[in-house]
């Protein structure tokens, strides 16, 4: 599984040019999609909250009772995981989200 | 030491009463003393100095010793008749020319004949029952050789004294029995015009916890009253409010708390009737997990709420423009905006002087509430401007506007009261507990400012406003 090891790899993470690459494909992503997804690297295999990741990302300190991180993620998610394998961002029910940890095999 | 004793007011007004009757009769009684008294002086003088110049004018006309030695004889024919009437002549060479018999004139009356008070009347007393007022002067006789004759006269006053004595006497009881009289009246009097005092302590015993709703009767107190009723009114008004608040508070939080706690609680007793699954435990874990956090949000709101409203929570006082706070939080919603088909708009800009977190979290639960209510298609627009009220001092303004069925009024001016619903049955799985707009007021309102909420044409505006202080804006680059 070389692709999935690429993506978690900051190489792949020009964190300059905000660019993403992914099996060798480049992914636009937005200011916010990017900065989503860098929480989520820099903290792979841990479980973040939705207050946790409002917080980080867009500075918002409160609990918003709307599903913005929801939709958030699903945008991120599409443009990320859509058409590949495996799937990187797993929702924990209860908890938050997870940039899982991809086992060398 | 004996405690200091509160007088009642009745007691105080019978004395002030009593006082004051006493006051006025005494003043009235001794200027009627005082008058009969120079009434009586009046008319001694009159006799005394009639008197005095008619013997001046016999002693006028001595020419000689022989002259002289007839005085006395005219003495007594002129002063027959004449009852009280006192009389001493004392002649040239110093020795009593006449006297009547017991004249009683005292030496230190004669010694001021050369004195001006000579004229001014004397009074003496002779054996304390017999007072005389009498008066002395020179009398030159005909002779120019001759030092002058001295007269003394007098008149028999104690008729006038115990007249006087009996009037003083008199003038002490009418006092005294006028003092007690007033009093008892004015104990009345006093007791009868507080009686709506009393009234309204008997109303205001009534007023308890279960019965806060009692007034106390302005229209039927005295207009000096009257403003205390109402002021007293208002403070129950206001416990009452308060206190109503306190208890839908509590029977809000139960109310709220039970249905989710039910909900858990037999969840979690269905799961365990019988084995399961890893697969199906983990399943009602993670639906108690969404449940409970949802309740620790509802908590932690309520208790900002709780907080708010007992003045527990003090703002930052940090300078900023909104629109930059309305800008981030379009980021942060602009995603969920764009998967409702909803178009988020700003307009205007306004330095404000507060807490950025709070303001920030009172602005985004106005979006995320707009955003709820917003149909497919629809437009949020949030406009910020400033009003200047003064020379140092503005007021931001901040409205949300959204497109969509107008909210109707009965519930318009309720939707900032927590847990308000305005359809009570509708309630989306992505909804909080309805305390967002809540909890927006009660940061407007520990900024000192408010928010309401009204309708447009074919929209819901929320309008919140902020009193500021006027800061120099920094120069920008």
């Amino acid at each position: 599984m070389a692709g999935s090891r690429k993506i978690v790899s900051a190489r792949e993470l020009d964190l300059l040019r905000r660019r993403v690459t992914r099996a060798g494909k480049r992914i636009d992503l937005t200011a916010k999609e990017f900065a989503l997804l860098e929480l989520l690297l820099r903290r792979r295999g841990e479980v973040l909250p939705r207050s946790l990741i409002a917080s980080q990302v867009w500075d918002m300190n409160f609990d918003s009772d709307t599903n913005v991180i929801e939709v958030a993620v699903r945008r991120l998610r599409a443009k990320i995981d859509d058409g590949f394998e495996p799937k990187l961002i797993r929702t924990v029910r209860g908890m938050g989200y997870v940039l899982e940890e991809q086992e060398d095999e | 030491m004996r405690p200091v004793r509160r007088k009642s007011l009745t007691f105080r007004l019978t004395v002030l009463f009593a006082a004051a009757s006493t006051v006025v009769l005494l003043v009235l009684g001794l200027i009627v003393a005082e008058s009969v008294e120079h009434h009586f002086e009046e008319q001694d003088m009159e006799a005394l100095t009639g008197k005095l110049e008619l013997i001046r004018h016999a002693l006028a006309k001595v020419h000689s010793s022989k002259d002289l030695a007839a005085i006395p004889q005219q003495m007594d024919d002129s002063l027959i008749g004449h009852h009280g009437l006192v009389v001493a002549v004392k002649g040239p060479d110093g020795r009593t020319l006449f006297a009547t018999e017991d004249a009683p004139f005292p030496q230190r009356l004669l010694d001021r004949v050369k004195t001006p008070e000579a004229e001014r009347p004397y009074v003496w007393q002779v054996d304390d029952q017999l007072s005389f007022r009498g008066i002395v002067a020179e009398a030159p006789t005909g002779v120019q050789a001759w030092p002058p004759a001295v007269v003394a006269v007098a008149t028999d006053i104690s008729h006038h004294r115990s007249f006087m004595d009996s009037f003083m006497k008199t003038l002490w009881l009418v006092v005294i029995g006028g003092t007690l009289a007033t009093g008892l009246l004015g104990w009345f009097a006093a007791r009868r015009g507080l009686a709506p005092l009393r009234e309204m302590k008997r109303r205001a015993t009534e007023v308890s916890a279960q019965r806060l709703d009692q007034r106390l009767p302005v229209d039927a107190v005295p207009v000096e009253l009257a403003e205390l009723a109402e002021s007293l009114n208002d403070m129950l008004a206001r416990l009452e409010e308060s206190f109503k608040r306190l208890s839908d508070f509590s029977s809000d939080l139960a109310h709220e708390l039970r249905t989710p706690v039910s909900n858990l609680v037999t969840q979690t007793q269905v799961a365990l009737s019988k084995t399961r699954s890893s697969t199906e435990y983990r399943e009602v874990l993670e639906s108690n997990c969404e449940e409970f956090e949802r309740l620790s949000r509802m908590i932690s709101d309520m208790l900002f709420l709780a907080k708010s409203e007992n003045g527990l929570i003090v703002p930052g006082q940090e300078s900023f423009d909104l629109a930059d706070e309305v800008t981030a939080l379009f980021d942060f919603y602009g995603a969920l905006a764009e998967e409702n088909g909803v178009t988020l708009r700003l307009e205007g800009s306004g330095l404000v002087t507060g807490d950025r977190l709070m303001l920030r979290r009172a602005i985004g639960n106005l979006l995320s509430n707009a955003l709820r209510y917003t149909p497919v298609g629809g437009r949020i627009v949030v406009t910020v401007s400033v009003v200047r009220d003064s020379a140092d001092a503005d007021t931001i303004h901040l409205a949300v506007e959204n497109t969509g069925e107008p909210i109707p009024p009965e519930h318009l001016s309720r939707l900032f009261d927590r847990f308000y619903r305005v359809d009570a049955s509708r309630r989306h799985s992505g909804d909080g507990a309805g305390l967002g707009l809540a909890i927006t007021r009660s940061i407007l309102r520990s900024h000192g400012g408010d928010i309401e909420g009204r309708t447009g044409e074919g929209s819901n505006i929320f309008e919140m406003w902020i009193p500021t202080l006027i800061v120099t804006p920094r120069s920008t680059d």
